[in-house]
């Protein structure tokens, strides 16, 4: 019996052809074997694509086709592994926190800001009320529509991780008072009202566009839920703010986050159907599932605690890790996650994030190999 | 009378040529050599920025540092970094210390990490010994005080190190305790370790300063530790009238929020220092950033500096 409906999560590396396409450097002779390569494997018809990769210059006409060339072929692959929910692997979009920002209006560039070591990223800052400039996702949930059978979750970047990565010059500044209590009161309403004006004013409208169009299933992507403590309260209020009054399916995926401060205040979350968590990251790679074998998964014994009923979106790959899980391996974490739930239908796995930092060779068989898990443990469930 | 100095703390943004090089050699695209002529370049813009501003104390700004724990680190037989750790509440992270053995400190190895300043001017800040115990993973011991002992030994060596080179002004950074709202009690640990380090202090003067949280029990813990000359509170977090009046210390006023681009009100932060002057009367109010300026972009900490030197100039008059 198929009780497991396996995922992607979001990004997928973005091919060569594609990254010069949009920076407009010309192809190489490797950029055009890497096409054929994948489009022969993926069982594409790409002779079109390869046209336009021959040519030296290419006009904005093609730029925009080898986008969609891409788009298509991410699709392609995470169809071939098997996966069940699909998207693109985000092959149109620049940066999840970037994206967002440039397609809002009251939003600002304000430079690079150390991540860690040498690794930085372009912070922007909230300068007047934020507003949809145009919607975020709708052509590219269109034209993924024509390319796919399959059921389509669409990732969108979450009203507080919008909030978190970006300063605020505008809500703060009735606030610049020092030193009073008063004032550290008036800088958490501020906060606040910063962060549900995200909610309301751009994942909403977003949201309900990509409704209209007939998106079926949103997926709020939020990691940046738990870096404040005190604010996981509020990260709750923003993602019922951006999906009041909304009819859809709504996720939320949150990663490399402490998920013992989601709790208890998780149990006020509205409509949220599954829980995307990054786990295997945390878990032993040895095959296993009696008690403390999967030390990666203990955490679902909270969500069971506080009586969370919504699937989880079983986080069964590392996506920092060229680490191939074995189709065995999955399927014990598969099974440890069933039995701590206690109801197959609750686990959905899929990769801990998106697998953007991986090649597409390793990406390929992590996500085939989740397949392959699944079923295991489907055969493990129906032999009992 | 009090008087009103100024200077910035910790780890200063690098500038966009320095980010572009630094990946330019990871990426084996450049020479190393290339990333220290940068490191150069910046480190005179921040100089100038700093005496031009007036800065009473000078900082190199820890452009070349990776996070405020690696060099320390890296120069210790003994220890190790370790996993990639969020540095508190923020999107950003820090390798954190492992003691994997008897730890003694190579300070050869220091000296690419600490820029040469008039010895008059020289600030150098480092992390409190209580928060470098507290995130370092200690596989020796599973004591905290054992482990604040080793790091406070640790420090011995760096501070002698620091005085011998005639450095100034030692400022120690902890927003742990502010952050996990420690209690007074087990501040006590820290005043214990810095009172240790009297001995290796010479001349130099010694700063706690408190950020990212309430100061006020930091403040009311360390109040009267004869090893500490100037206590630093945030006041983007801390009340003026929940800490004691006239402390027997100089203050830090970390005004300048290190976290958020919105430049400050002039006339705000100018209210709030007269006002805190009046509250403390000590005899030296320095005024300054409350938590490190990497945490925003360089064009930004640039404006705030800017800022800090303007206020001080019209205390001056």
């Amino acid at each position: 019996m198929s009780y497991f409906i396996t995922h992607e999560v979001g990004s997928l590396a973005k091919p060569n052809w594609r990254v010069k396409a949009g920076r407009g450097v010309p192809f190489t002779p490797q950029d055009i074997e890497d096409a054929i390569t994948w489009g022969k494997k993926l069982g594409l018809y790409h002779e079109p694509l390869l046209e336009i990769l021959k040519k030296k210059i290419i006009t904005t006409k093609e730029k925009a086709e080898v986008m969609l060339w891409a788009s298509k072929y991410a699709l392609r692959l995470i169809e071939h592994a098997g996966v069940d929910i699909v998207y693109d692997g985000e092959q149109n979009r620049s940066e999840m926190y970037q994206h967002a920002v440039d397609n809002s209006e009251g939003f600002v560039p304000r430079g690079l800001v150390r991540s860690f070591d040498n690794k930085y990223y372009q912070k922007a800052a909230c300068v007047s009320k934020p507003k949809l400039k145009k919607p975020w996702h709708v052509d590219e949930f269109l034209n993924l529509q024509k390319l796919t059978k399959r059921k389509i979750k669409i990732p969108i970047t979450g009203a507080y991780t919008i909030a978190a990565w970006s300063f605020d010059e505008y809500y703060a500044k009735n606030v610049l008072e020092l030193g009073s209590v008063k004032a550290l009161a008036s800088r958490e309403k501020a906060r606040r009202q910063f962060i549900i004006d995200v909610a309301r004013n751009l994942l909403r409208p977003n949201i309900k566009k990509l409704l209209e169009h007939g998106a079926q299933w949103i997926q709020i992507d939020e990691p940046a839920a738990t870096t404040i403590p005190s604010e996981v309260a509020l990260f709750v209020e923003s993602f019922n703010e951006s999906i009041k009054g909304l009819k859809g399916e709504f996720s939320v995926h949150i990663c490399f986050s402490d998920y013992n401060l989601l709790f208890p205040h998780i149990q006020k979350m509205e409509n949220c159907s599954q829980y995307d968590l990054e786990l295997s990251n945390r878990d032993s790679k040895e095959l296993g599932t009696k008690e403390g074998d999967r030390p990666g998964y203990e955490i679902l014994k909270s969500f069971k605690k506080f009586g969370i009923e919504s699937r989880i979106g079983l986080g069964v790959t590392d996506i920092h890790s060229d680490f191939i899980e074995s189709p065995e391996l999955i399927r014990d974490r598969i099974l440890y996650a069933t039995k701590i739930l206690g109801n197959p239908l609750l686990v959905n796995p899929s990769p801990d994030c998106g697998l953007r930092t991986r090649t597409w060779e390793v990406a390929y068989t992590k996500l085939s190999n989740q397949t392959a898990g699944a079923r295991l443990a489907e055969k493990v469930l129906d032999e009992k | 009378m009090s008087n009103i100095k100024a200077f910035i703390h910790g780890v200063y943004p690098r500038s966009t040529a320095f980010v572009q090089t630094s990946r330019d050699v990871d990426r084996k695209r450049k020479e190393f050599s290339e990333l220290k002529e940068q490191h150069k370049k910046d480190f005179n813009v921040l100089f100038a920025e700093q005496k031009s501003a007036k800065f009473d104390y000078v900082e190199d700004g820890k452009l070349n540092w990776q996070d405020v724990f690696r060099p320390i680190v890296d120069a210790a037989s003994g220890m190790e970094v370790g996993p990639l750790t969020r540095w508190f509440d923020n999107n950003s992270f820090y390798r954190q210390p492992i003691i994997t053995g008897k730890v003694k400190l190579d300070t050869k190895i220091l000296d690419r990490f600490f820029y040469e300043l008039p010895v008059d001017l020289w600030k150098v800040t480092l992390p409190s010994p209580f928060h470098f115990a507290r995130v370092t993973d200690d596989t020796a011991s599973k004591s905290f005080e054992k482990t604040l002992a080793t790091i406070t030994e640790l420090y011995s060596d760096l501070l002698t190190y620091l005085a011998k080179k005639e450095v100034a002004f030692v400022q120690f950074n902890e927003p742990y305790i502010p952050y996990h709202k420690v209690k007074k009690t087990e501040i006590a640990l820290l005043g214990k370790s810095l009172s240790q380090l009297k001995k290796v202090k010479g001349t130099m003067i010694f700063a706690v300063n408190g950020y990212f949280g309430d100061t006020t029990n930091l403040v009311a813990a360390l109040s009267g530790n004869t090893a500490i000359d100037v206590l630093g509170i945030d006041f983007v977090h801390t009340s003026l009238t929940s800490l004691p009046k006239k402390l027997p210390h100089d203050i830090i006023a970390g005004v300048i929020e290190g976290r958020n681009s919105l430049l400050e009100d002039k006339k705000t932060l100018t209210n709030f220092i007269e006002k805190a002057v009046k509250y403390f009367q000590p005899k030296t109010l320095y005024i300054s950033n409350n938590s490190d300026l990497d945490l925003l972009p360089e064009s930004v900490a640039k404006e705030k500096i800017a800022l800090l030197g303007v206020i001080r100039k019209e205390f001056q008059k």
